[in-house]
């Protein structure tokens, strides 16, 4: 597999946007504010990062300027870039761009919304873990 | 720049490619197959996981093509093509539908009795097989809905090799990939496989092709460039690879003009009682009542899988996936009627696709839809999910008929693992860009062997067809 390259620089301010979607996205998934015990959350958001730089080159480039984009975007609707809110704010965050017609944005959260789940449950089952969240009798 | 000889050169090894070096190696020929990605062992990654889908698709699965509505579209990208991934269904199409082929380009030497020894060697050789003694739970299901629709259905066969003491315990583990079967016998007569190598451009001097130019990566990053130089060179890097490699050299009479696929929706199916057992794996029965043009029925139904095709809209997501095992997804797969366009993005070096799905296709996808609603209410269904993003559940078949009459454009996840038709052949100069047996035109020795040669849908999963066609036409080309 080719590793997807990025510039230093820019991939450690991707990072931290890619980790706190993928939380929101999970915490969306569970319907909750709280992750406290919700294992694999690193992994859900690293292996998410890996698929966004896995695309396309042109489409990679979309998101990743997306996706940088959309954490200043909150400055304006709660005072705070997207990692610095609390899981609550960035669930309705994202809800506000799900919620608009079609466009890149829509497409943006599409990805999001469809790989970060996919993969979070893939991760659990991978590490036999899908019980610890939804419940015993469930392997 | 490194330089290697070979007599037949093979880009791509997928099933065309798998079979054209197979036959090629043992009719004595120095045969060497350039494979873009790695080699991998069939039981590398457990099927469909995310490791798989690293290891093993292109861009893991993450492609699309542009048009009224996005359609995701999946290729391997492995030593084996897509063979290494796939659902190993295996159909021949209907005798009609190589009929319809034949006069659609006026492909010579395709009488279907001249084809269905191609057919009988493909099953023989790569071990074609029915589950022994029925098919599992999810297919019962199946049954059950389209025996009280008064529907017919079939179990496909599929490439898997079931030990004959314990076939259950080779549902999982059986597939005859191109890695398992036509590969390692290519390399015992003879060829050499380089994976991780990548051809960039073919080597064009007036009317020869004189090889092509290649880059090997290692660790994930680029090596270095050879240079390859044969005799014949085949191309068969799949339906989109293949005219990007050929309209890079300048043949573009009819290449990557007329793509076409299968259409697929998928939507996820809760009952009253389970019967979702991972351990039958892929589900083998279709329904065939409304073939050539539909095909519907279940896939692979794991958690994750679950989650993606289940979308957020039926609630308590939680509580839907602990119901996993009376859950299932289901889909419905159409013949397309779009043709598209594939070009290369200059500078990025990625493909542009352009394809319609059109109204046709809505309107059949819409007719499937409320065929296989009706057929999982007639079986015990609960609810389904909705194709369309962020609809309602569906919990009764009037409810899914409205939507069906108007699916709307752009609204809906679609996707198709199955593409074709890109370097259509025949003797019809106007439509086909290569003859009867995929040489191309204008050139002498430099040929398409692969799905890109199909002049339509083949109306059935396409990979038989793809291995039939291939072996006979490097058996034309073997003499
Ligand atoms: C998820 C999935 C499920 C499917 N399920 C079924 C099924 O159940 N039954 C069925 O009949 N069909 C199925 N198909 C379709 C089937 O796999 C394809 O029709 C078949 O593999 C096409 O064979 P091919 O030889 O044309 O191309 P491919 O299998 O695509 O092989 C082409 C190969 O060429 C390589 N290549 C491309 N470009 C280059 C280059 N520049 N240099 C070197 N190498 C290159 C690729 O990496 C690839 O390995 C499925 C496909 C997918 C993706």
């Amino acid at each position: 597999m080719l590793s997807p390259t990025l510039p230093p620089a820019l991939r450690a301010r991707l990072s931290p946007v890619v980790r706190a979607i993928a939380e929101a996205e999970v915490a969306e998934e569970l319907g909750r504010d709280h992750l406290d015990d919700v294992p694999l959350l690193p992994e859900t958001a690293s292996v998410l990062e890996h698929r966004l730089l896995g695309m396309p080159k042109h489409f990679a480039a979309g998101m990743v300027a997306l996706t940088l984009l959309f954490d200043r975007s909150t400055r304006a609707t709660d005072g705070a870039s997207f990692t610095q809110l609390s899981l609550a704010k960035r669930r309705k965050a994202l809800a506000r761009i799900r919620a608009l017609p079609l466009g890149p944005l829509k497409n943006f959260t599409t990805f999001y919304d469809k790989m970060a789940p996919f993969i979070f449950w893939s991760a659990l089952e991978e590490h036999h873990l899908l019980h610890v969240v939804l419940g015993e009798g469930v392997e | 720049m490194k330089r290697i000889d070979c007599d037949v050169l093979v880009i791509g090894s997928g099933p065309g490619g798998a079979m054209t070096a197979c036959l090629a190696a043992e009719a004595g020929r120095d045969v060497l197959v350039l494979e873009e990605g790695a080699h991998h062992p069939i039981d590398s990654a457990p099927s469909f996981s995310l490791a798989e889908m690293d290891q093993k698709y292109r861009n893991a699965g993450l492609n699309v093509t542009f048009g009224g509505t996005s359609i995701t579209y999946l290729e391997g990208r492995c030593v084996g093509g897509g063979s290494e991934i796939n659902a190993a269904l295996y159909h021949r199409p209907l005798e009609k539908t190589l009929r319809e082929w034949q006069t659609q380009t006026r492909i010579r030497g395709f009488e279907p009795e001249q084809l269905w020894p191609h057919f009988e060697a493909v099953e023989r050789d790569c071990n074609v097989n029915l589950v022994p003694g029925g098919n599992g739970p999810a297919c019962d299901l199946l049954k059950r809905g389209a025996g009280s629709m008064g529907w017919s259905t079939r179990e496909i066969a599929r490439f898997w090799s079931y030990p004959a003491e314990a076939p259950q315990t080779g549902l999982l583990t059986g597939r005859q990939s191109m890695t398992v079967t036509l590969i390692p016998r290519a390399m015992r007569a003879g060829a050499r496989l380089m994976p991780n190598t990548r051809v960039v451009k073919l080597l064009r001097e007036g009317k020869r092709v004189l090889g092509a130019v290649a880059e090997t990566t290692e660790g994930g990053a680029r090596h270095e460039r050879i240079e390859l130089r044969a005799k014949s060179v085949f191309v068969c890097a799949g339906a989109v690879q293949t005219p990007r490699l050929l309209r890079r050299a300048g043949f573009t009479h009819n290449v990557g003009d007329t793509l076409q696929l299968h259409p697929m929706i998928r939507i996820t199916a809760r009952f009253k009682e389970p019967f979702n057992d991972l351990a039958w794996g892929v589900p083998t029965e279709q329904v065939d009542q409304f073939k050539p043009g539909l095909t519907l029925g279940c896939s692979y139904s794991s958690i994750p899988h679950l989650a993606l095709w289940m979308g957020a809209e039926l609630g308590d997501k939680k509580q839907r996936l602990r119901d996993w095992r009376r859950t299932g997804i289901f889909y419905v797969a159409a013949v397309g009627t779009g043709k598209g366009k594939i070009r290369d993005l200059p500078l990025v070096g990625e493909p542009f696709i352009r394809l319609p799905l059109t109204q046709a296709d809505l309107d059949r996808l819409g007719e499937g839809l409320l065929r296989l609603g009706q057929l999982l209410f007639a079986a015990g269904a609960e609810e389904l999910s909705s194709p369309v993003e962020g609809g309602p559940g569906i919990r009764s078949a009037n409810d899914l008929e409205a939507l069906c009459k108007a699916l709307p454009q752009g609204k809906m996840p679609v996707s198709t693992i199955h593409l074709f038709s890109s370097a259509p052949m025949g003797e019809d100069e106007a439509t086909t860009a290569t003859d009867s047996f995929g040489k191309l035109r204008g050139v002498e020795n430099l040929y398409v062997n692969d799905a890109s040669l199909f002049p339509a849908s083949p109306a059935v999963n396409p990979q038989g067809t793809v291995l039939a066609i291939a072996r006979r036409n490097v058996g034309e080309f073997l003499g």
